[in-house]
């Protein structure tokens, strides 16, 4: 894997030149990328940053995940197992999610969800 | 609205007035015009799902291969023969207490679930069979 060591950085720029994305150090183009891999690039840093917020902040995410599931929310925000198990702990036992959330997703009736199939008339 | 247990059916599963497994358990097809009302709806009767908002032969006969396991109702997929009139919306499965789900004002009949959600609804007749297929998932039918 390259990689790029850019020491003491006092200022990035980062722009455009025709079909190129330029990253710019000091007046020095020390990058430049093609669009679609600008853009590749730029998911790539935007995924591996969000794995860090994911850990640094995994004390709010919890809470956040435990207040879904605790009102039956049918979504998430996090598919990281680890983060999801701990807030099914909290979902369950949290003293005050069980006093002010009634728990539709935990303890209450739950329905499935037929099929119902229309055959041709014989 | 979603699916949902009625309040009333609930509190006749407490009370033991509804047998799942020993029960006569069906269902039955209705129409834009029904707007269940989940706490206080109790009886399936015309008073509470008039004729006008049923849908011609989409009464079901008795569940048959029904369980329980662990709160967990199941039962044999149902199969409605020859349904025909207005698209339908939803179903109720209610307990046949002796009434068939057909008396006028009659209390014996008690209502367990209203399904408004389903793949495949709203579906309109063809004067065709329409099969209900339960859940293959955890909850089935519905989980109490």
């Amino acid at each position: 894997m390259a990689e790029i060591y850019v020491p003491k950085i006092k200022q990035v720029t980062i722009k455009r030149d025709d079909l190129y994305v330029l990253i710019v150090i000091e007046d020095r183009k020390v990058l430049d990328l093609p669009w679609d891999a600008a853009l590749q690039l730029a998911k790539a840093i935007t995924i591996q940053a969000k794995r860090i917020e994911e850990d640094v902040k995994h004390s709010q995410i919890i809470a956040d995940q435990a207040l879904l599931m605790r009102s039956g929310a049918p979504f998430g925000i996090t598919n990281n197992p680890d983060i999801i198990a701990e807030a099914k702990k909290e979902a369950v036992g949290n003293t005050f999610l069980r006093k002010n959330v009634s728990g539709k997703g935990i303890g209450g009736p739950i329905l499935g969800t037929p099929t119902v199939v229309r055959h041709r008339k014989i | 609205m979603a699916n949902a247990l009625y309040g009333k059916g609930r509190g006749h599963f407490l009370d033991a007035d509804i047998d799942w497994s020993g029960g006569d358990i069906k269902l039955l097809l209705y129409d834009a015009s029904q707007s269940p009302d989940i706490d206080v709806d109790e009886h399936c009767n015309k008073d509470t799902i008039p004729d006008a908002d049923r849908v011609t032969n989409g009464l079901s006969g008795n569940f048959a291969g029904k369980s329980s396991t662990l709160g967990v109702a199941d039962a044999d997929d149902v199969v409605l023969t020859a349904v025909s009139g207005d698209e339908v919306v939803g179903f109720v499965i209610a307990l046949d207490g002796g009434e068939g789900l057909v008396s006028q004002s009659g209390v014996l009949d008690f209502l367990i679930a209203d399904i408004d959600t389903a793949t495949g609804l709203p579906v309109t007749p063809n004067d065709g069979d329409i099969t209900i297929a339960w859940d293959a998932g955890a909850n089935k039918i519905f989980k109490l």
